[in-house]
């Protein structure tokens, strides 16, 4: 028997990840959709996702590298790095956090877990990251840069980075339906964000001072984890900010997901 | 709940915001104006039902009575704000044609998103394709994206997928005269096949005469709340158009 039932807000997290382990089947279904949809139609298809981080990084190495003389050779990497994370990061969030409203009509048509569209984007830029990171050993190579151990980093700053943005958008898309002003905050934070975070400046540039307070942005000490892992340079990464950032990651998750299960009931009446 | 009850609801309640599907903003939250004219409106009200096993039940109504919001509700869309509600096996809602599809997705790959959005397991949407396509009569097209399809075989497609899901409680909201004479009869004769057995049935239609051919009992809301309820089908309909006059003269 199937009785309806409000879950509390630390259920949620529990639930939430149930009930994506039982429609994997559907979520892959979506995901698959969405990368037919998006590169389908292009000849070059998922090279796109390659292409992209190789032009920009043609574009750094002209501007910062010829233009303006700068002496660091690892400059443009380590800019893609930061673009590379950041946008996967951002989209996650403005894309998740829109999914309830742009789905409105389907939603009202059909039950299914309303999670499995959010967890459709983030599982969308998880897939398109990793895609997209296959630049970064073509580029060692070329730069004569080592692979080593640290390089299993990458995956760790990948994962994180995705949960944090998916448990961002978890909480913000119910902000979202009842408020339509958030969406304007959350591209304006974004914006913020991005220059807050370290994209275009490695923790090298930061004085001595702040570089704890930038640090603590774990959007920040994720992409210094990703340049880490790639140039085998741990001296401004720790044992101890990796674990703050793996923590806040499943922190903001289990508030968003715990905020998503409690509310999402009432906002769909709003849609 | 009794072993041969398969819908309960007990005085269920369910609001809606006036100014629902308009776009809120921080402005409209803190006006006070708003928030004295933005109360939200009962849409089912005080909502007590019992519906056993195998029943199949037609619910009448005018427009905005609650009827598709019933349907709704009953298949966990919404939730209600207050009362409680239960449901013994699976629920199907048919309310719309070609749910989940996507215009640059083929014919074949929207016919297994479209059946995995109805929650039905992936082997079994494989097993049903080679019959659905067959159902639909779109066999020469079924591989192309569906932005090529014409609007009616869109619809053909998108009933097709619905008239082979399978459930113990079926809830269908007005999904039955699409395309031409042959698929029409051909989809009737479905929906037949479906409801027969033990399978417990709700019907949101204005078509009378369905509902004097498949149902065993008539429900008639009015705002939200039950006013006609009997076996009688003949009956219930008399009396809803008794009380549908008697509005119409108020």
């Amino acid at each position: 028997m199937d009785t309806f039932t409000r879950p509390s807000l630390f259920r949620g997290p529990f639930i939430s990840f149930q009930s994506i382990l039982k429609n994997r089947t559907l979520l892959s279904l979506m995901v698959r959709r969405d990368l037919k949809t998006t590169y389908g139609d292009y000849y070059l298809g998922y090279a796109w996702t390659l292409l992209e981080p190789i032009f920009f990084t043609l574009v750094f190495y002209v501007v910062f590298i010829i233009l303006r003389g700068n002496p660091d050779r690892l400059l443009p990497l380590n800019i893609m790095l930061g673009i590379l994370i950041y946008s996967a990061f951002s989209k996650t969030v403005s894309q998740g956090s829109t999914q309830l409203v742009r789905n409105s009509g389907l939603i009202r048509q059909v039950y299914f877990p309303r999670e499995l569209l959010l967890a459709n984007v983030s599982a969308f830029q998880l897939v398109r990251l990793s895609l997209s990171l296959i630049i970064v050993p073509i580029y060692m190579a070329y730069m004569g840069i080592p692979i080593t151990s640290s390089i299993l980093l990458l995956p760790v700053a990948v994962f994180g980075i995705i949960l944090l943005g998916h448990g961002c958008s978890l909480f913000l898309c119910i902000a979202v339906v009842h408020v339509r002003d958030t969406t304007m905050i959350i591209d304006i934070s974004l914006r913020a964000l991005f220059f807050l975070s370290g994209v275009f400046y490695s923790a090298a540039y930061i004085p001595e001072e702040y570089l704890g307070y930038h640090l603590l942005n774990p959007i920040a000490a994720y992409i210094e984890i990703c340049r880490a892992a790639v140039l085998n340079d741990l001296s401004y990464i720790s044992p101890l900010i990796i674990a703050r950032c793996i923590g806040m990651s499943l922190l903001i998750y289990a508030i968003g997901s715990g905020v998503f299960n409690r509310y999402q009931n009432r906002a769909v009446i709003h849609l | 709940m009794k072993t041969n009850t398969a819908i309960e609801l007990k005085e269920v309640f369910l609001s809606y915001p006036k100014e629902r599907n308009t776009s809120p903003s921080i402005k409209n939250i803190f006006s006070l104006k708003r928030r004295i004219h933005n109360e939200h409106q009962s849409t089912l009200s005080n909502l007590s039902l019992t519906i056993e096993k195998g029943e199949i039940v037609g619910v009448l109504g005018h427009n905005g009575a609650g009827k598709s919001t019933l349907l709704r509700l009953l298949s966990r869309i919404y939730f209600p704000d207050k009362g409680e509600v239960h449901l013994k096996g699976s629920v199907t809602l048919l309310a719309a044609l070609g749910t989940g599809f996507q215009k640059d997705l083929s014919g074949r790959d929207n016919i297994v998103l479209s059946g995995a959005l109805h929650g039905i397991e992936i082997e079994k949407i494989k097993s049903l394709i080679p019959s659905i396509i067959l159902f639909s009569g779109l066999e020469k097209v079924i591989d192309k994206p569906l932005r090529t399809y014409s609007s009616g075989m869109r619809a053909r497609l998108g009933f097709s997928v619905i008239a082979h899901l399978d459930a113990d409680i079926l809830l269908f909201d007005e999904v039955f005269a699409v395309g031409d004479s042959s698929f029409r009869s051909r989809s009737k004769k479905r929906i037949l096949e479906m409801v027969e057995g033990d399978t417990t049935v709700v019907i949101v239609t204005h078509n009378e005469q369905l509902i004097r051919d498949l149902c065993t009992r008539v429900i008639c809301l009015d705002d939200g709340e039950l006013m006609i309820d009997t076996k009688d089908t003949e009956e219930g309909i008399r009396q809803y158009h008794r009380s549908s006059n008697q509005k119409d003269e108020s």
